[in-house]
């Protein structure tokens, strides 16, 4: 059985545990299964394969990746068998944590409850590589310190997209220029600031049933 | 007494929020008005900016009215901008807690009930409360803030299901403009209609 099919079916686990439980206890936050399912949707998996193929060849060997905002951390599961180093899930969401090592279990994958620019702020320099598939829920503020305080030879991969309508989805953008330029300006006012700018690897977009989804990596 | 409304984003303008404050100062002409929003351009009473994090879209931000950092003293009323106010709703305001508007559209049937739907038969469009005594919404919101901005389609359904506790006005303060049934509610509603000046 492949790993996916492990993990559809490990998420189909934890829905039915979830129902069951519910069937006793009242207080059971329904909300959450269609938060796993969305989670695991057709979207989310051509974002995180799209990631992987464009990304795989800048990550440095045995690197340390941290991942923003990783929700129940199903990228790190496709990531973890293409690379040699290893990875760090962040989310605010305590329960990201519980379900995300519930769907899987590696030693090579740890999953932590915090803040991801406060736990950054802290821990910059030990990651080589920063992965952040959430940022249109994150402002564009904590974005440029993300990257403006790497560790010089990090590479970031950020993803945004332009799908305004979600109340929770506060730092949607137009097009993939106004993403790039805004986490990491290629334009002259940049230089008039002093800071040199970021080098781009890749950027590109790739077209979904609702939105268009944008993706810079840099150095 | 503080008048507070909340403008964010584009669907509503300063002369939504001045034309509130217009209506209410012939019946509360010393109350100090307050306007929270991320673009104070041609808003006539005083304004705060809105909080730089968490970023909230729209009417999440009403929740932030509850926090302890806000400038307020004392009794505290907000209102919508889709509110017209057609005569004194005094008789009907309380400043016990937290007090709301009872949905009278859907409070009668059954599927708003249903649990997993998380729907609500409140509404927020008009609130009362007294300043720095419900901080513990804020914090609540704050804990989660992402995961609860997706589960619920507003802060109405939040204060309903989050176990937060709140009184209802009386019926008769508010006239919902799409399900009217109180002609002489002091305030309309133009809930989910588009509210032009």
């Amino acid at each position: 059985m492949s790993y996916e099919i492990k993990m559809y079916q490990r998420v189909l686990e934890i829905v039915n545990e979830i129902y069951i439980k519910s069937q006793k206890d009242s207080t059971v936050d329904l909300y959450r299964i269609k938060d796993l399912i969305n989670a695991v949707n057709i979207n989310q998996s051509k974002s995180k394969k799209w990631l992987i193929t464009q990304l795989l060849p800048f990550i440095p060997v045995d690197s340390k990746i941290f991942i923003a905002g990783s929700w129940y951390g199903t990228l790190s599961i496709h990531l973890e068998r293409q690379i040699s180093g290893s990875i760090v899930n962040c989310d605010i969401d305590p329960l990201c944590k519980h379900y995300g090592e519930k769907i899987y279990q590696s030693s090579d994958i740890k999953n932590i409850t915090d803040d991801a620019m406060e736990h950054l702020m802290e821990n910059q320099k030990r990651y080589k590589c920063i992965i952040n598939t959430s940022c249109e829920h994150m402002t564009n503020q904590d974005l440029k310190l993300m990257i403006e305080t790497k560790h010089t030879d990090a590479i970031f991969c950020f993803q945004s997209n332009n799908y305004f309508e979600v109340d929770s989805h506060i730092n949607c953008h137009n097009s993939l220029e106004e993403f790039r330029e805004s986490i990491a300006p290629q334009s002259s006012d940049n230089f008039l600031h002093k800071k040199s700018p970021k080098t781009i690897l890749y950027e590109g977009e790739l077209k979904l049933e609702n939105c268009t989804r944008y993706m810079v990596i840099g150095k | 007494m503080n008048i507070i409304t909340v403008k964010h984003g584009k669907k509503y303008r300063a002369k939504h929020v001045n034309y509130l404050q217009e209506q209410l100062m012939e019946y509360y002409p010393t109350a100090d008005y307050f306007c929270y929003t991320e673009d104070p351009t041609d808003v006539d009473c005083e304004t705060i900016p809105v909080f730089n994090k968490p970023l909230v879209n729209k009417w999440w931000n009403k929740l932030a009215l509850f926090s302890i950092d806000m400038p307020f003293k004392g009794p505290c009323l907000y209102f919508d901008l889709d509110i017209l106010v057609e005569s004194d709703p005094h008789w009907y305001l309380q400043w016990d807690g937290l007090s709301l508007i009872s949905a009278y559209w859907k409070r009668d049937d059954p599927q708003y009930y249903v649990k997993h739907r998380y729907d609500t038969v409140i509404n927020s469009s008009c609130m009362t409360w007294h300043a720095e005594q419900h901080n513990y919404i804020w914090e609540l919101f704050l804990s989660n803030y992402d995961y609860y901005t997706r589960k619920y389609a507003g802060i109405d359904r939040f204060i309903f299901h989050e176990d937060i506790k709140y009184n209802l006005f009386e019926d008769g303060l508010m006239d919902s403009v799409s399900n009217p049934k109180f002609p002489d509610a002091p305030i309309k509603s133009w809930n989910n209609l588009e509210y032009v000046l």
